[in-house]
């Protein structure tokens, strides 16, 4: 015995009045535009990519250039500050600004490939999870338990050090590392959805098993999995800045955040723009993420039916 | 047999995105003690939605006007949610569809009923615990004291409810308002459920508001019904009276879709009532049924019809003069 | 030989399910022993109330799970012999929920070729030419297959459920409570259409349902069941006239017709809610019934069938 539903029809009021009911991609189209975090977050993600795209332009000078007769220059707000390094030179005399511009390179680009290969291998984990049940379930829940168990950074580390650190090796160790969010919270949107009458009426109309979660299954997991993957961009971009912080990551002389900050913290007490430039530029580009995961979730959020 | 409820130009609007819904409008209606009187109609009439204004639970968005809204001969029309919050479940009580729902499934039997009662009288645990006893034995459940200790999961659909009239109950209201209380019930469950409901508020002389689109329990166990649609109380009479003389064609559209067993001839066409329920968006002139009604006339679509009262606790909103004169 | 679409034959599902913590597994038997057939062209209504299997009977008949003993037959072939596809050929569901029937994500008129294009049936000019046919057919305007399921009305979706179901013109149809979650006014739009629609491509139909005033309309034989048993089975006209079981019989007192001045019915039946999992010894209805005896407690009964019906009860009403 099931609750009453509406026999209102959306799409006349009989008298004369056409009420266009949207289409579930116009609710959310609207919803996004009224959303201010979305907003904002979608607007610093996308002054970073803009940056990251258009850096050989952007960037006023080769970020490997060393100038050792420029060492330690001030950036342009304190004395002694030039407008031809805006953001100072670190200890070696490379322009911060073009480091800063090039470093977004590698945390973009490190944050999108964990997320994707991390993304993949949790998606398919969780939709068999939830859809088998069972065994299979078991088993998928006892990896997830055990990677949950083991320290992201410390197995990173481990790993790096072992095999030696840089882009590739950081995103392959990370992507096989984080794909725990993803499987636990598409195991829990699968479980939801398998039992629903649709997807009984898929199998029933002749659909295969693969044809069903990719097409009945997935397309209303992507709300949920959006969400996750966003949030997951930002902790991909802030484990990068944390390895190659401890030298476990990515090797100098490339430019990334997290390195900037780990060569810039002996002259610490001196020159503290060395490590707050970095890392406010860090902590805007996570801001930015989470603000659209949380934007995204708000807005594709079920309100009612 | 005194008016418990007095409601007059009751209305509810919802601001959405399309514009205002005006999900109640002019809703009229009054309640006796001892009597059963019925909102029937299907959904997105607006029946729900005036029992929560009338214990003003609505949506928060909601707006709420009311000409006349009196209970136990105060107006409650403007009254403040201390006032309310007085009333509900003291003085007018209300049970829900969904049993499963409606009971918090982390507390106890007894918890819910003696926080029922403790909430609006200065007694006891003690006390509060007998009265629980005492009304889950009126409500028909065997081994009421150890039923106190269960929590409700452990309790079939049927049971739920009893233990939800008992709740209700718990204070001595003089109102109840059952919104589909056997909906969600199994068939031969409904009719214990609504002979209780019965036999309760001939004991206890309160008066029910039992909200329903089945027009078969309203026929058993209603002393009057108000019918609604889209909105508006188009339909109002005896229960005896409508069923005998159906004078509004909404309500005779309603009485031919439903199959009863030996009265038509089976896989012959149930009677229908064609098109779909509008939507009360925006200016809203002329009868809302026209469209779907076989007696539709030229001036269905400028006037509104009114709510005539055509005879002693008849009303009719018609503008089909024939049938309301006749 | 009458052509039979759909036969069950000693049909048996039980569920492990767990009794409580730390108390382990205890068997469900949703399904205990079923034995039922439908012939071309009829429409077997399937009632009992909850707790009663007729929807794990309906997972079955989908293949949707796997007995765990008995068979099912469909057009004479085991159905555990067929896959998906063949299967998907033969019989298609009408589900009850409207909302959770229809995917959220796809449009109309993906949802109703899907069959089509799930089997592989013609190609994208025919699935077009298809799906605009069927949905003149159910009563739906074509231009509707580029909307989505919350742009419609539940009459609407139980429409699109409906065209989905015939569009690949299936033996049997599995209806299982498609009417119950809409409108009287709607429900009575969905029915006309559904014996229209049997009548004109000669449809059969396997209807789940606990109202039986809509049985009592659109069935030509009905069956009841009583927690997994079936125990009776009888032409409408005759069941609804000489009900023998008493749970049948009390089941018909409780339809509750609008005809003022009746009152409510006392069926008699007492507040015992049985459970599933721990069902009732002997005759499992004998807690609620009042006709119960002393062998009703102590022994099973068996079925009988005399004369196109069958009642399981130790003391049936005499005709």
């Amino acid at each position: 015995m099931s609750s009453y539903i509406s026999s209102s029809s959306p799409g006349e009021t009989g008298l004369g009045l056409e009420v266009v009911f949207p289409s579930p991609r116009q609710i959310m189209r609207r919803a996004m535009l009224r959303h201010k975090g979305f907003l904002i977050g979608l607007a610093v993600i996308i002054v970073v990519t803009l940056l990251t795209i258009l850096a050989p332009v952007l960037a006023p000078h080769d970020p490997y250039a060393q100038d050792l007769g420029r060492r330690l220059v001030p950036p342009v707000w304190q004395e002694k500050g030039t407008w031809d390094h805006p953001l100072g030179t670190d200890n070696l005399g490379r322009d911060y600004l073009s480091r800063l511009i090039y470093g977004s390179r590698v945390s973009l680009l490190i944050g999108l490939s964990v997320m994707l290969i991390a993304g993949l291998i949790g998606t398919t984990l969780g939709l068999l999870a939830g859809y088998f049940g069972g065994k299979i379930d078991m088993f998928v829940s006892f990896l997830i338990t055990v990677r949950l168990a083991l320290p992201a950074v410390l197995v990173a580390v481990a790993v790096v050090s072992l095999i030696g650190g840089s882009m590739r090796i950081v995103i392959l160790v990370l992507g096989l590392l984080v794909w725990d969010r993803f499987a636990v919270v598409i195991r829990a949107s699968t479980q939801q959805i398998r039992p629903l009458d649709y997807v009984a009426a898929a199998t029933s109309a002749g659909c295969s098993t693969f044809r069903i979660l990719a097409q009945e299954i997935l397309p209303n997991l992507m709300n949920n999995l959006i969400v996750v993957a966003t949030l997951e961009v930002a902790r991909a971009i802030l484990l990068e800045a944390a390895l190659s912080f401890l030298g476990m990551g990515v090797q100098p002389p490339t430019p990334s955040w997290g390195l900037m900050i780990s060569e810039g913290k002996e002259f610490m007490f001196f020159y503290p723009y060395l490590i707050t430039i970095p890392g406010v530029a860090l902590f805007l580009l996570l801001l930015g993420f989470n603000l659209l995961g949380d934007g995204i979730r708000d807005v594709t959020a079920p309100e009612g039916r | 047999m005194g008016l418990i409820l007095e409601v007059e130009g009751l209305h509810v609007d919802l601001p959405l995105p399309a514009g205002r819904l005006q999900a109640v409008r002019n809703v009229r209606f009054e309640v006796s003690q001892g009597e059963t009187l019925s909102l029937v109609g299907e959904s997105g009439c607006g029946k729900s939605l005036t029992a929560l204004a009338l214990m003003d639970l609505l949506p928060p968005r909601a707006i709420r006007r009311a000409g006349k809204l009196v209970f136990e001969g105060r107006d409650l029309s403007g009254a403040a949610e201390e006032t309310m919050a007085h009333l509900r479940g003291n003085r007018m009580a209300m049970i829900f569809q969904e049993p499963m729902t409606s009971l918090n499934p982390c507390y106890t039997i007894g918890n819910q009923l003696v926080e029922a009662y403790l909430q609006h009288r200065r007694a006891s645990k003690r006390e509060a615990r007998e009265r629980a006893v005492f009304l889950l034995e009126k409500v028909g459940i065997t081994a009421a004291g150890s039923r106190l200790k269960q929590f409700p999961h452990q309790l079939s659909g049927g049971l739920r409810q009893r233990i939800m009239i008992a709740m209700g109950l718990m204070c001595g209201p003089s109102l109840i308002i059952a919104d589909e209380p056997t909906t969600a019930l199994d068939v031969t469950i409904q009719a214990q459920i609504l002979a209780l409901l019965a036999d309760l508020q001939r004991e206890f002389q309160m008066g029910l508001i039992l909200i329903t689109h089945d027009l078969g329990v309203v026929a058993r166990v209603a002393h009057r019904l108000c019918v609604m649609y889209c909105g508006q109380v188009v339909e109002t009479g005896t229960t005896k009276e409508v069923f005998a003389r159906p004078l509004h064609p909404y309500t005779q559209g309603l009485l031919r879709c439903i199959p009863v067993p030996g009265r038509l001839e089976p896989g012959s066409e149930l009677g229908s009532i064609p098109g779909l329920v509008p939507t009360p968006i925006g200016v809203l002139k002329g009868c809302t049924f026209r469209n779907r009604c076989p007696k539709s006339r030229p001036e269905c679509v400028v006037e509104n019809p009114h709510l005539r009262e055509i005879g002693p606790n008849r009303a009719l909103r018609c503008l089909d003069t024939l049938a309301s004169a006749a | 030989m009458p052509d039979l679409v759909l036969e069950l034959i000693n049909l048996t599902k039980t569920y492990q399910v767990s009794a409580g913590a730390f108390r382990g597994q205890r068997d469900l038997r949703a399904v205990n022993g079923i034995t039922l057939s439908l012939e071309k062209g009829e429409v077997l209504g399937l009632v009992g109330e909850s707790g009663c299997g007729k929807t794990t009977v309906a997972k079955l008949v989908l293949a949707l799970e796997t007995p765990t003993s008995g068979h099912i037959r469909l057009q004479g072939r085991p159905l555990a012999e067929c896959d998906s596809k063949e299967i998907a050929r033969q019989v298609q569901p009408v589900f009850q929920d409207p909302y959770a029937s229809l995917n959220p994500r796809k449009s109309v008129g993906s949802i109703i070729s899907l069959p089509l294009r799930a089997l592989k049936v013609g190609n994208q000019a025919s699935w077009s030419k298809k799906v605009g046919e069927i949905m003149e057919v159910v009563g739906l305007t074509p231009r509707l297959r580029h909307n989505y399921p919350n742009q419609l009305s539940g009459g609407q979706r139980q429409r699109v459920a409906v065209a989905r179901a015939l569009i690949m013109r299936p033996q049997l149809v599995l209806c299982d409570e498609p009417t119950s979650a809409l409108d009287v006014s709607v429900q009575a739009q969905i029915l006309n259409l559904l014996m229209r629609l049997r009548r004109e491509l000669g449809l059969t139909y396997l209807f789940i349902s606990h109202n039986l005033a809509v049985v009592e309309h659109l069935a030509t034989r009905v069956a009841v069941m009583y927690l997994g048993r079936l125990v009776e089975e009888a032409p409408t006209r005759e069941l609804f006239r000489n009900p023998r079981h008493p749970y049948t019989q009390a089941l018909l007192a409780s339809v509750l017709t609008p005809e003022p001045g009746l009152g409510l019915p006392d069926t008699h039946l007492g507040i015992a809610y049985p459970n599933p999992i721990d069902p009732p010894s002997g005759c499992t209805f004998h807690p609620r019934c009042p006709r119960a005896a002393e062998a009703c407690r102590e022994q099973a009964p068996v079925s009988r069938r005399e004369g196109g019906r069958l009642v399981e009860c130790h003391f049936p009403e005499e005709l």
